[in-house]
């Protein structure tokens, strides 16, 4: 299950890392960093730049443990963190900036794919994915498997629910067209597109 | 009528969903292996496997912690390239407004490449002018609806993505020519009109009507 919404972090474990447990820390980490490290990927498709974005979101959560009041479930809270900082790297200019000069696409769906974990591995359903808009993959992801309502998707992105509602059904036609062309329609398609 | 991706999905999500169409997709063969079909397909997305950390992220996450303040990611750096970018884009735009406003006709001038050139800086400043404008125009309009035509919310999120990233292009304006310049602010105009002629006919049909809008000069 690559979504976060299943794991569970004891009370305890928080509290001995929020008072500076160096173990407690490492622990979270383990516990978190795939699925953290997975949400961020399907938002942003360069794994560099998703490696950099991992490690600013467990520095702000480590740091901010002592913040963080417990009012909403901890997952919940590393999440919103995790989205945010993904979305700051689509919506800034650097971002646009490459996507325009096809400098953020150079990466193949092939080559995509093949960085996934390879076992157990479904190519067509990963280039597929990987072909779509960021934010139309990105709410697919967010809705489909971390479980999130289109009320919540719509709060992270600062949008409406139409919003979600629209880009989630756009995702759906496009993976259903891909999924069902019979070469998959993917071939040298370029999987970073403007969001 | 078969029912849209949109029905299926708040279905499928055990959202409410009209009594009418609910049934048909109880009865409908077609409607009913769509439905299944797209169960599958988010059993299929929670079943693919999970993207592998880089080993030595931990390592540089305990580096960062150890140095508070002292070091910045790429990312963190991307984020604050891009926060300068846009105050440069609009001190540039309020500096480059201004200053043709002041100097329609500068002293002395003569000659024809002098001439275009103040030309093309009038033709820029009308186009930055007239963006402002619209985008006043799209400010006084009501807020968009909760609840809106897929279609029409997909044409404003691209149109929006366009004038983003001629923003992001016209970041870079001091290194642009002139020519290239007033073509990107042709272009943004041309977007904010469309955009605003969308929006106009979403808060026709979503709204209550707005008589008094002007859109006579767009």
């Amino acid at each position: 299950m690559p979504g976060l919404h299943h794991i569970e972090v004891s009370p305890d474990v928080l509290e001995r890392a929020r008072n500076g447990d160096s173990d407690a820390q490492a622990y979270l980490y383990r516990t978190l960093s795939r699925p953290v490290y997975t949400l961020i990927r399907r938002f942003v498709v360069r794994p560099a730049i998703a490696e950099e974005l991992l490690q600013d979101v467990f520095v702000e959560v480590l740091r901010n443990l002592s913040g963080y009041s417990g009012a909403g479930p901890f997952i919940g809270w590393v999440r919103s963190i995790a989205v945010n900082k993904a979305l700051m790297y689509l919506r800034s200019p650097w971002h646009r900036g490459l996507s325009w000069l096809g400098a953020d696409g150079v990466l193949s769906v092939h080559e995509e794919a093949a960085s996934a974990t390879p076992d157990p591995f479904d190519p067509d359903l990963e280039r597929a994915l990987a072909s779509l808009p960021s934010i139309s993959r990105a709410v697919v992801w967010l809705h489909d498997v971390e479980e999130m309502t289109h009320a919540e998707i719509a709060k992270l992105f600062g949008r409406t629910i139409s919003f979600s509602k629209s880009q989630l059904a756009r995702a759906h036609t496009e993976l259903r067209d891909r999924l069902e062309s019979p070469s998959g329609g993917l071939a040298c398609m370029p999987i970073s597109r403007n969001c | 009528m078969h029912a849209d991706f949109q029905e299926l999905l708040s279905l499928r999500a055990g959202e409410p969903l009209d009594a009418e169409v609910a049934q048909h997709i109880a009865n409908c063969p077609r409607c009913g292996l769509e439905l299944g079909r797209l169960q599958r397909l988010a059993d299929d997305l929670s079943q693919l496997p999970q993207f592998e950390p880089p080993q030595h992220s931990w390592a540089r996450i305990q580096e960062q912690m150890a140095q508070p303040l002292a070091r910045r990611s790429r990312a963190s750096w991307i984020y604050a390239s891009a926060a300068a970018a846009a105050v440069v884009v609009v001190a540039f735009g309020v500096l480059w407004t201004s200053t043709i406003d002041r100097d329609q006709a500068p002293a002395g001038a003569s000659g024809s490449t002098v001439a275009q050139t103040a030309s093309r800086d009038q033709s820029v400043g009308r186009l930055v002018r007239r963006s402002q404008e619209l985008e006043a125009l799209l400010n006084s309009l009501p807020q968009r609806p909760a609840i809106e035509q897929a279609g029409t919310s997909a044409t404003i999120d691209e149109i929006q993505s366009s004038i983003q990233m001629l923003d992001a292009q016209l970041s870079n304006g001091l290194q642009i020519d002139q020519t290239e310049t007033e073509r990107m602010w042709s272009t943004r105009v041309q977007l904010l009109n469309s955009l605003v002629y969308v929006r106009y006919g979403e808060v026709a049909r979503y709204a209550r009507p707005i008589n008094t809008l002007d859109t006579g000069a767009i």
